[in-house]
């Protein structure tokens, strides 16, 4: 069994392309260490991959999205997110039926500007826009307590 | 040029009487006649008279008038001088005595008479000299006179005519709905001699508004006359049939609408819970076989005067001019039919002179709400949003197409925005932008199906804020104009 001792002794004699696919397995530990199953980034990831699944766009279990490079970036959108989706609802269950509603629409927004095709990492870059866009479908409904009423009778109509 | 023909001798020493000794009525002879109506020394008088209500916008009185004629009367040897004596001391016996209400009315009809036959002979004048081409010049003449039918001297309110007022109130709370709780509650209605605006964007279901009013007001035995330039008579009498009964076009299994649930908070006030989606069946289409005989035993039900209360009369669109809506309202009237609330849908396509269009626009809608005025019915009219109105997701009152001074014309200005999300959950949103009598600046959120022709099945009233959200400084600006006023 090699030791850790000789895989360190080893990383000198790495080619660089060796060194490049070390460093992104790096990432990847980093990652996976950082965000636990349950916290919000790691929901809201997970309803971007359902909501694109559905909608037939991308296939993409939820380990490769955690593993690209846009997910440090999408983490930290997603943390202020939350705080909007908070401001919208007091109810964890609410909460997440806006923002898959959110995401939605998202993938609706990116769809109509022809010129972008609609992939997971276009939307997990684009995340940041999403209560920009229920506001822009919704004016002012989050605001007023309205948009997770509006939100559940949607899902609810939802097959 | 109007002949002028002398007014009856007794009228015209009552006329005189009351413009020489009279501060109240003597104003509204001294606008009414000129010296010349009068003849003899009547004439002399009048024009004494008539220079110093110019010169001190009141009447001579007995103090004066015996003054101003001092020139001729001090001379005993000039033989009008008699004459003139006679004629003061006739005055000063009358005064008081002169019934001034018939005496003005008697002047009216002297002064329509005259000027129906300078209409007549300029009419005529016109036809002889152009023949076909100026038949519109002629109509404009003959209108002008018809227009002219409405001049008032009625002395006006006085202040302790409060009776009048509380009849104006209950009527106004009373007369007219729009079948939206929050509006009807806070009296944001039609109402008589004022317009309400309805602004929307294109294609957003303006006419659905104006069924929507047709209907309750209908079912409340108002006479309503629904003037479109846009969409066919029969079209809108079949939305009439979908609103009033709920029924679809076509024949469909099931229609999805959108429900409000409400809760009562603490207070026992009804607060929104939530929405739900069910599903109606409806009774009857107007695509099904049954439908006829639908129709007639439902209209047959009611027992009201079904037949009489409704018109729907469709003008070409740009073909409607002022004096055709004029002459087309005298005509119902000559058939006893002097409608209560008038829906014009609209305006904008009325005939507007192309080369001055948007001022053309914002008069068009003065004399309409002057017609309204005269005529004494409610005016509804749906007005276009501008494309940036369009484009935004809150249509609001400065979103007005064409002219903005319209917003100025309007008593009431309701503006109605939908995105497509919200069209998507069968949700609208109405805010009413300005109203002249009562408050103003608040939205209601309501659920729809046109499908079914319902313009409003559940409604409730957006938190205030919502308001200002779209109108960031209005109140503002509204608290700055009430203290300047104070």
């Amino acid at each position: 069994m090699t030791t850790a001792k000789e895989v360190l002794g080893l990383i000198a004699q790495l080619s660089p392309e060796e060194m490049r696919k070390l460093r992104q397995a790096l990432r990847y530990i980093k990652v996976e260490e950082e965000v636990q199953p349950g916290d919000q980034p790691s929901d809201t990831l997970a309803i971007l991959a359902n909501v694109l699944k559905k909608a037939g766009l991308e296939f993409r279990d939820l380990g490769s999205l955690r593993r690209s490079q846009y997910f440090p970036a999408f983490r930290d959108k997603s943390e202020k997110l939350w705080e909007y989706l908070e401001m919208a609802s007091s109810d964890k269950t609410k909460q997440m039926a806006i923002l898959s509603f959110g995401i939605r629409l998202l993938v609706d927004n990116i769809r109509s500007m022809n010129y972008v095709p609609v992939s997971a990492h276009v939307v997990m870059q684009q995340i940041h826009r999403v209560p920009s866009v229920l506001d822009q479908a919704f004016p002012g409904y989050a605001e007023f307590g309205l948009l997770g009423k509006v939100v559940t009778m949607e899902e609810d109509n939802d097959p | 040029m109007t002949p002028r023909r002398k007014l009856r001798r007794p009228l015209q020493e009552d006329l005189l009487t009351l413009l020489c000794l009279s501060k109240e009525d003597g104003k509204a002879v001294y606008h009414m006649v000129t010296p010349a109506h009068f003849e003899g020394e009547y004439k002399y008088i009048a024009t004494l008279a008539s220079d110093f209500w110019k010169k001190h916008n009141t009447c001579p009185g007995e103090a004066h008038i015996a003054d101003l004629m001092d020139e001729v009367i001090s001379d005993k040897n000039n033989p009008r001088t008699p004459v003139l004596k006679g004629i003061l001391s006739n005055m000063f016996s009358l005064m008081g005595s002169i019934n001034t209400v018939y005496v003005l009315d008697r002047v009216q009809q002297f002064l329509r008479v005259q000027e129906l036959k300078g209409t007549i002979i300029k009419s005529a004048e016109v036809i002889q000299l152009k023949e076909e081409e100026g038949l519109r010049e002629a109509e404009e003449i003959i209108d002008k006179f018809r227009r002219n039918k409405q001049a008032d001297f009625s002395p006006g309110l006085r202040f302790d005519n409060f009776d009048q007022v509380l009849k104006y109130n209950e009527r106004r709370e009373r007369e007219f709905v729009t079948g939206i709780k929050e509006l009807d509650t806070m009296n944001i209605v039609p109402a008589r001699q004022t317009l309400m605006l309805y602004l929307g964007e294109a294609k957003s279901g303006k006419s659905w508004m104006c069924v929507n009013l047709i209907k309750y007001n209908f079912l409340q035995g108002k006479k309503i006359l629904y003037i479109s330039n846009e969409m066919g008579e029969e079209p809108i009498l079949q939305r009439c049939y979908q609103s009033i009964f709920s029924i679809t076009k076509r024949p469909v299994d099931n229609v999805e609408v959108t429900r409000f649930m409400f809760e009562k908070d603490p207070y026992g006030r009804e607060v929104l819970k939530g929405f739900e989606t069910i599903g109606v069946v409806p009774e009857f289409s107007m695509g099904s076989r049954n439908a006829r005989t639908e129709l007639l035993t439902r209209i047959r039900a009611w027992g009201i005067n079904a037949h009489k209360n409704l018109v729907i009369k469709r003008f070409p669109p740009r073909s409607l001019t002022l004096s055709m809506y004029r002459n087309y309202l005298d005509s119902l009237e000559d058939k006893d039919f002097c409608p209560d609330l008038v829906i014009i849908d609209y305006p904008a396509k009325m005939y507007i002179d192309p080369r001055n269009y948007r001022i053309e626009m914002g008069s068009l809608m003065d004399n309409l709400r002057a017609e309204a005025v005269a005529r004494n019915h409610a005016l509804f009219c749906p007005h276009q949003a501008t494309r940036s109105g369009a484009k935004a997701r809150t249509v609001t009152g400065t979103d007005l197409s064409e002219d903005w001074s319209i917003a100025g014309v309007a008593d009431r200005i309701l503006t109605f925005s939908r995105t497509r999300a919200e069209k998507q959950a069968r949700l609208a949103r109405l805010l009413v932008d300005r109203d002249r009598e009562e408050g103003d600046g608040f939205g209601v959120l309501m659920s729809q199906n046109y499908s079914i022709g319902q313009y409003c099945l559940d409604s409730t009233l957006l938190p205030p804020e919502y308001f200002e959200k779209f109108y960031p400084g209005r109140r503002e600006d509204d608290e700055g104009k009430s203290e300047a006023d104070q």
